[in-house]
């Protein structure tokens, strides 16, 4: 879990929650590069504190986590007011129809499943925040 | 007491209403038609009617006397007493009558009091009926409130026939005038006595007043008829003649010889007309339980018992179903080992309760009369039904547990229809979950195979797209991780094709005499060095097994590779050890040692007990599920145990040790 910090709470923030480490690894270092600040936990229980607490811009959610899952944490953040604007991206390995539907009346933004393309993920993220990151002055 | 025995016993006494109720003409055809309905009708509190309809009897008698001076004349204690013991005489003697469809039994109650209107004052005559009634209740042993009832009845019923005779102007036997008198008479008591007993009926069974009414009306006012009739014929001739009524014993005799046999043939037509609609309602496909209900509720209904049990056999042992007033519950224990021991012959048994010992008593209902009957030997489905009744025994008997029997035969045949249904679903069952558990297996199986993928996919897309802007060693890190991914991409095709093979048959077994001791000793040695050299061996050098030497191999470098990696640390130790009838190869190590809840589920494919460190050292959640499979494929086993220290220890245990030749070939004969 990597906090954020004050210098570049500017910069367009993401949260990732995945509990396989290579994901989260790629997924921050991409992201990183294209210009987002990234934060990141490897399970639900986590990844909805740090939401609730940090705000962030968008979520990119894995379903299949220790603890609370996807959907769980997906839930909570749709039923709260201060959350509920906040974009969401579900991606996983859980590719059935069932679960891809799940995702949606939960309330996903975009339900990507594992392995994925990280081309579509990058342009599905700018879709999502369609305004270049404003830098205010300080 | 009251609510089924109302009905099955009569609270009252109308010359038709007197008797149980399967023998009774109305109430049998007419009014429980459906031994369902008569469940649905519960327990009736019938106190507050009963005790209504005897006070208004016993108002209006009261009135009548009171507006009437003329009424209140007495005759001589001599005859009060005579016709009290005549009129208790008919009440406990009911005659047996053969009318076209029903046959019915006729108690003389109006004949004796058509006698006494000619000869008694007014209120004698109602004096000696209400003594008569109330002697001929009590000698038959009936409730309280049945007894207040029909006293209160005939106080109001001959209270009111008597006052119609004491308005008519002739009142001598020999004056035509004087016998209309007496049939209008004796056509009011029948008409009071009606509407009481059809209130009553109708309050007991939940029904129209006016349906009870139509149903017994007809018959009713022609066995009075006949009875007033007879009343009649006898004060007619007594006034000729005191030997007169002699003339009439010839003729009554024919009547009640004549009709009684046909009176019972037709309460056991009735009975199997109702054996046959319970077969056929309880015949429907249900569950075991529901049909035991079912049986026990429509032999209840065939007997008109206050309790039954139907008892049947099932391979894990007997079970039964209680029904009563309140409904249907699972039998105790003690009343089924009870209803077992007596040992109900297939023909049907009536039981003496009074018979049992205390202890039998003490497991059984309450009741004054039982009735079991059981399957005959040879029918699918072993089971018992028993009947219990409120009403005291009577040579009856016999034909009901002639009924029961019968019954008995069909709910055989329902309770194997039953156990079959149940043995269909309970298939169909497993094959539901077995192809649920087929599913699930894909399912997880593409959430197994997307996860290294994806990070395969992800790392080599993440070198081509930041290529330029990567330095060593993030490259090399990227490049690595797609590499021991796919490797482990590679390991789980692999393993699912041999759980593929394992499960579905496709995995050829060689048994042949296998070495053990040399065989783990090789596995040391190779696997020695990925060990970190903490493998340390204990071999059993005689030990030798009949089995598939690859198999054994390929479960104990499983198993050695999982401790090597799971317990970083300590002395891994491989033992063979022999004991009687098996060989155990062990593999025990100095890890964290895995919780007793979680023993068994790490037999299960895709458990990963501890995701993090799994997914470190590149586990694919199927390698000790594929151990159990070969080793079950082995004829043997797999367990897990603590080991000293903490850590876990795995056990493939081998049947059959072999040492000695001729035992060797001796088993080699056998296969």
């Amino acid at each position: 879990m990597s906090e954020p910090k004050a210098s570049e709470t500017s910069l367009r923030r993401i949260v990732v929650a995945d509990d396989d480490p290579n994901v989260r690894l790629l997924l921050q270092f991409n992201l990183e590069a294209e210009g987002f600040q990234v934060a990141s936990c490897d399970n639900g229980e986590d990844a909805r504190d740090m939401i609730r607490a940090s705000l962030p811009d968008l979520v990119v959610l894995d379903v299949m986590m220790p603890g609370r899952d996807g959907y769980d944490v997906l839930a909570s953040l749709k039923g709260n007011p201060s959350t509920r604007d906040i974009p969401v991206v579900m991606l996983t390995a859980k590719a059935t129809d069932d679960d891809v539907w799940r995702g949606w009346q939960a309330g996903a933004d975009y339900y990507l499943t594992k392995p994925f393309d990280l081309d579509d993920l990058m342009s599905f993220i700018h879709g999502l925040l369609p305004e270049p990151a404003p830098v205010p002055s300080t | 007491v009251v609510g089924d025995a109302v009905v099955g016993d009569a609270v009252v006494r109308h010359p038709l209403v007197g008797y149980p109720v399967e023998r009774h003409p109305l109430v049998g055809d007419a009014l429980v038609r459906n031994p369902l309905e008569r469940r649905r009708m519960g327990r009736v509190g019938m106190r507050r009617p009963v005790l209504l309809v005897a006070a208004a009897h016993l108002a209006a008698a009261t009135g009548l006397f009171a507006l009437d001076p003329a009424l209140r004349g007495q005759s001589g204690l001599a005859a009060l007493f005579g016709f009290a013991a005549a009129f208790a005489l008919v009440g406990l003697v009911p005659m047996h009558l053969d009318l076209r469809r029903h046959a019915c039994t006729v108690v003389l109650t109006e004949a004796v009091l058509v006698l006494a209107l000619f000869t008694l004052s007014p209120l004698t005559a109602v004096a000696a009926a209400v003594l008569g009634e109330a002697v001929s209740c009590l000698t038959a042993r009936q409730s309280r409130l049945k007894v207040l009832f029909n006293v209160a009845a005939t106080v109001g019923a001959s209270s009111v026939a008597v006052a119609v005779f004491a308005a008519a102007p002739a009142h001598g036997a020999g004056e035509p005038a004087a016998w209309l008198a007496a049939l209008a008479a004796i056509g009011c008591f029948a008409l009071v006595n009606l509407l009481s007993t059809s209130t009553i009926l109708a309050i007991a069974e939940r029904r129209g007043v006016v349906g009870v009414l139509m149903a017994s009306a007809g018959t009713a006012m022609v066995a009075s008829a006949a009875s007033a009739s007879l009343g009649l014929a006898t004060a007619v001739l007594l006034s000729t003649s005191t030997a007169g009524p002699l003339l009439l014993v010839p003729l009554l005799a024919t009547v009640v010889l004549g009709t009684r046999r046909l009176a019972r043939q037709s309460a056991e037509h009735l009975r199997f007309e109702r054996l046959y609609q319970a077969s056929s309602r309880s015949g429907r496909l249900a569950g075991f339980d529901d049909s035991l209900a079912a049986l026990a509720d429509e032999s209840r209904g065939l007997l008109t018992g206050s309790v039954a049990v139907c008892l049947a056999e099932r391979p894990d042992g007997w079970a039964g179903m209680l029904v009563d007033d309140t409904g249907s519950r699972p039998a105790g224990d003690q009343l089924r080992d009870a209803l077992i021991a007596l040992e109900a012959s297939p023909a049907g048994d009536v039981v003496a309760l009074n018979s049992l010992s205390r202890s039998q008593r003490a497991a059984l209902p309450a009741a004054a009369d039982l009735v079991v009957a059981s399957s005959a030997p040879d029918s699918r489905a072993r089971v018992v039904l028993a009947v219990f009744r409120e009403i005291a025994p009577d040579d009856q008997g016999g034909g009901r547990a002639e009924v029961l029997s019968a019954f008995a035969g069909h709910a055989a045949l329902t309770v194997a229809n039953a156990l079959l249904y149940e043995e269909v679903e309970e298939a169909l069952r497993r094959q539901v979950d077995l192809s649920a558990q087929k599913s699930d297996f894909v399912a997880a199986v593409s959430h197994e195979l997307r996860t290294p993928l994806t990070s395969v996919l992800a790392s080599v897309a993440t070198v081509r797209r930041l290529g330029d802007r990567l330095d060593a060693a993030q490259m090399e890190r990227f490049l690595s991780t797609a590499l021991q991914e796919g490797e482990r991409l590679r390991r789980l095709i692999d393993e699912l094709l041999l759980v593929a093979a394992a499960e579905h048959g496709g995995m050829v077994i060689e048994h042949k005499p296998v070495e053990l001791a040399p065989l783990v000793r090789g596995l040391v040695a190779d696997l020695q060095t990925k060990a970190g050299g903490r493998l340390a061996a204990d071999l059993d050098e005689a030990a030798v097994v009949r089995t598939d030497e690859h198999k054994v191999h390929q479960i104990l470098a499983n198993l050695i590779e999982n401790a090597s990696k799971y317990a970083p640390e300590g002395t891994i130790s491989v033992r063979v050890a022999r004991r009687p009838g098996a060989v155990d190869l062990s593999v025990s190590d100095r890890g964290p040692g895995i919780p007793e809840t979680d023993r068994e589920r790490c037999f299960e494919r895709f458990v990963q007990l501890d995701q993090s460190s799994t997914r470190r050292q590149g586990g694919t959640g199927l390698g000790l599920y594929l151990c159990r499979q070969l080793a079950e494929l082995l004829g043997g086993e797999i367990t897990l145990t603590g080991a000293e220290g903490g850590g876990a220890r795995f056990t493939l245990s081998l049947p059959d040790a072999v040492r000695l030749p001729d035992t060797n070939q001796l088993l080699e004969g056998v296969a």
